[in-house]
């Protein structure tokens, strides 16, 4: 089991409990719904060697992580974009691969702690 | 400190741009919790939509989407509506500084920095929206703050002291209605006087060495040629190595108007615009104040002696139009008076200034009494009227708080010692006054013990010797039995108007006795009744003459209107007119003290009389073998000429009756006959016939 405070950022997502109060279900039961493909979509782009596509989708699953206090998403995808931003020549196979697992630990952990019903 | 007035939430649309769904939720959720109106969308393209179908208060845009990125979107939301009304907040990375800068450049007006910090988020709105309330109530009052300057029409200006260049603000350019915002000094100096310019130069000049802030009034005149007064402002401001004047130039002029026209109410008389006491006695003071040297200041109060009666005919509108024409004479023909104050309903006052000696005000006094020998000639009619002159003199009249009122009471003895000359004050003059009030007052107790009589001269005829006229002469007989002469209340009567009863009482006395001497059988004896001027334009004179004559049952052609040459001269067409319907009651008329006045022959011939008394002042002299009697022949000759009847008075010698008999004269009067008598002295004289030796 990986740690709560791997995953997510607690005290963002304590924040949103307190000014969205059940609202905060909404919001992560969104960010699944639109998200379920995301890991496709990242391979895709990635197998088409299309990099500016899989800047665009990290840059904005950064964003969209960082927000809700998903901190282990949020750092992978700031990698990926990063590494191409920079030119650093990143492995991006492998941060998908990395993106994808943290992805469902995630999900379950939110679960878990009662953000996400199954 | 500045009022916001924050808009409700509810009312507060706030619109979220983002490409992503969750936290575009997130957001709304967030902002709906705050009470706030949502709209959202996902892309630039729809924001711009949105904003242009409806303006929201404010949005939040995320910077980094597809197709039309936030950049382009502020630009483009920006075009629409500015700062003051749309703040945009936009959402970026907190390491990104570079977009921050972007999007400042773009038009954004905050941002907020990703990941969000969202309890934080409901309070940057917040602050945006105020902040927009600040920019819209600072514009707004900027706006106000440009309507009041130009209500106040106050502009702001400065000046470089090393270029000389003025520089005009909006509202300064619009005041002066230049269009440059740049001008030389010396260029703008030209809209201004030279005395003006030279103390603007002066004020800044001092306020360069001083550095105290100066204040100057000015006028200025536009390109369209029009004069403004303006008050201007300018203190010394040292920007860098710069030193600048800074001021402010307000338009003064109506202000400076109305100020001219309280200046002009407070100091002028309103009937006849001319100035009034006050402005005499601020001359006064300023000469008082400021004269070091030994000139002389003349104060002189003049009075048109018969224009009040004149005036309660013909009305308030007369006087002043008389006032105004005689203070214009005044003015056109004697230099040395500058101004003329109107200081009561028929008198002026007058500074005369730097005299070097009291002989040239007395030659200034003669030359005005000259100059009311003509009549002053209103709506084609000729007005005469004899005028009084007092004077105080100003260092010699230590009283320098009273000099008016010294000139007033010099004139008003001049007027009781009949007029037509100038008295310098006296301090003895208070004491002759306050005699004059016991006088007044004791004359009102008269009336009432019916202290007043009449006492008749009689005339007698030079063809038969009899008597066949009397002239009534009013006599004031007080409770002691002292007989008072006329000279000492007549004037007074007239002053205080009491002469109209006298004159009603005197009238009555006469008609009775001439009625009674017919109905006792003692012959018809015409009585010659004097009218003073003030009855001779009362209104009520003709009716009350009718009454009187009802009342006494005297027959009209017994009764004898006499009337002075210089009252008949005052208004000729007033006298034509009154004379004519005394006249036509079957009243004789006559004409009093004939040669001592202003009337010419053309102006007699116009005139409705029967009989011509001619002046005693003529007969008096000629002596016994008739020297001295050239002008009594001459004034004769020429009152034959006019076929009058003719009466002399002032017949104290047997030689005086014989001469006057032999020149023609119909009847004669004098203390060669007898004095004026009392009516049973009358009767007894009649009886008595002593006039027949």
């Amino acid at each position: 089991m990986t740690d709560t405070s791997d995953l997510l950022k607690l005290s963002t997502i304590n924040e949103l409990k307190e000014v969205l109060d059940d609202d905060i279900f909404e919001i992560y039961s969104e960010f699944r719904s639109d998200n379920q493909n995301i890991i496709t979509q990242f391979n895709t782009a990635a197998a088409s060697g299309n990099e500016e596509a899989v800047l665009q989708l990290a840059h904005t699953l950064k964003g969209t992580a960082g927000n809700i206090g998903l901190h282990k998403i949020c750092n992978i995808a700031d990698q990926l974009e990063k590494g191409i931003r920079n030119n650093s020549s990143p492995d991006i196979s492998s941060l998908i691969n990395q993106l994808e697992s943290s992805y469902n630990q995630t999900l379950e952990k939110l679960i878990e702690i009662g953000l996400l019903v199954e | 400190m500045i009022a916001v007035n924050t808009k409700p939430e509810a009312d507060t649309t706030v619109l979220i741009v983002d490409d992503d769904n969750v936290t575009r939720l997130t957001i709304k959720k967030i902002l709906q919790k705050s009470g706030y109106n949502i709209a959202d969308v996902d892309s630039g393209e729809k924001a711009i939509d949105y904003c242009i179908r409806n303006l929201p208060d404010l949005v939040l845009l995320d910077l980094m989407m597809p197709d039309l990125d936030g950049y382009e979107t502020c630009k483009a939301l920006r075009g629409i509506a500015d700062y003051n009304r749309l703040p945009i907040i936009i959402l970026t990375g907190l390491d990104d500084l570079e977009s921050i800068d972007k999007a400042f450049n773009a038009g954004s007006t905050d941002f907020i920095t990703k990941p969000i910090n969202w309890p934080l988020l409901t309070q940057r709105v917040r602050y945006s929206l105020r902040t927009r309330e600040l920019f819209h109530e600072l514009i707004k009052s900027k706006k106000k703050l440009t309507r009041a300057h130009n209500i106040a029409r106050i502009g702001y200006w400065e000046m470089d002291l090393k270029s000389n260049m003025v520089s005009l603000f909006d509202e300064t350019r619009h005041l002066l209605g230049l269009q440059q915002e740049h001008y030389n000094m010396d260029d703008l100096m030209l809209h201004i006087n030279d005395i003006d310019a030279n103390k603007i130069r002066d004020c800044i000049h001092h306020t360069i060495k001083s550095g105290n802030p100066y204040k100057i009034d000015h006028s200025f005149i536009n390109d369209d040629g029009i004069e403004f007064m303006m008050s201007q402002q300018g203190e010394l401001v040292i920007r860098g190595e710069h030193q600048i004047i800074a001021g402010t130039l307000q338009d003064i002029t109506e202000h400076k108007q109305a100020e001219d026209l309280i200046y002009f109410h407070r100091y002028h008389d309103p009937a006849t615009a001319l100035p009034n006491k006050e402005y005499l006695q601020k001359q006064l003071n300023d000469i008082i104040q400021t004269s070091q040297n030994p000139d002389i200041t003349a104060i002189v109060n003049l009075s048109f002696d018969r224009l009040r009666s004149i005036g309660s005919t013909i009305g308030e509108d007369f006087i002043n139009q008389f006032l105004r024409q005689s203070s214009e004479r005044i003015l056109n023909n004697i230099s040395q008076i500058q101004s003329i104050s109107r200081i009561s309903t028929t008198t002026f006052g007058f500074l005369i200034n730097t005299l070097e000696s009291n002989q040239q005000v007395e030659l200034i006094c003669d030359t005005l009494i000259k100059l009311f020998n003509t009549p002053i000639t209103i709506n084609n009619h000729e007005y005469h009227t004899n005028i009084s002159l007092g004077i105080s003199l100003h260092p010699a009249d230590s009283d320098s708080n009273n000099l008016i009122n010294h000139a007033v009471t010099a004139q008003k003895i001049c007027f009781l010692e009949g007029g037509n000359k100038y008295l310098l004050y006296s301090n003895d003059m208070d004491e002759y006054t306050k005699g004059k009030l016991v006088l007044e007052n004791s004359m009102r107790g008269a009336f009432d013990n019916n202290e007043f009589y009449a006492f008749f001269q009689p005339q007698i005829n030079t063809a038969n010797n009899t008597i066949t006229g009397m002239e009534a002469l009013a006599r004031w007989i007080d409770a002691d039995g002292k007989i008072i002469p006329p000279d000492s209340f007549i004037p007074l009567a007239e002053e205080t108007g009491l002469i109209i009863e006298l004159g009603k009482e005197i009238l009555r006395q006469s008609c009775y006795f001439a009625k009674k001497i017919l109905d006792d059988g003692l012959g018809t004896i015409r009585v010659g009744v004097n009218l003073s001027a003030m009855q001779f334009n009362d209104k009520n004179l003709l009716l009350e003459i009718k009454k009187t004559l009802e009342d006494t049952g005297l027959i009209p052609d017994q009764l004898e209107i006499e009337i002075t040459e210089s009252i008949a001269m005052t208004d000729i067409s007033h006298a034509i007119t009154t004379l004519s319907k005394i006249r036509d009651m079957g009243i004789k008329t006559s004409m009093d003290d004939f040669g001592t006045g202003y009337s010419s022959l053309s102006y007699l011939q116009k005139l409705p009389l029967d009989t011509l008394k001619i002046d005693q002042s003529f007969i008096r002299p000629i002596e016994v073998d008739y020297k001295n009697s050239e002008i009594a022949r001459a004034i004769i000759a020429m009152a034959q000429s006019l076929k009058m009847h003719l009466i002399a008075e002032g017949a104290e010698e047997a030689h005086h009756y014989r001469l006057l008999k032999e020149l023609g004269c119909n009847e004669v009067q004098g203390y060669y006959f007898s004095k004026p008598l009392q009516q049973d002295q009358f009767i007894d004289y009649i009886n008595k016939q002593t006039y027949l030796l």
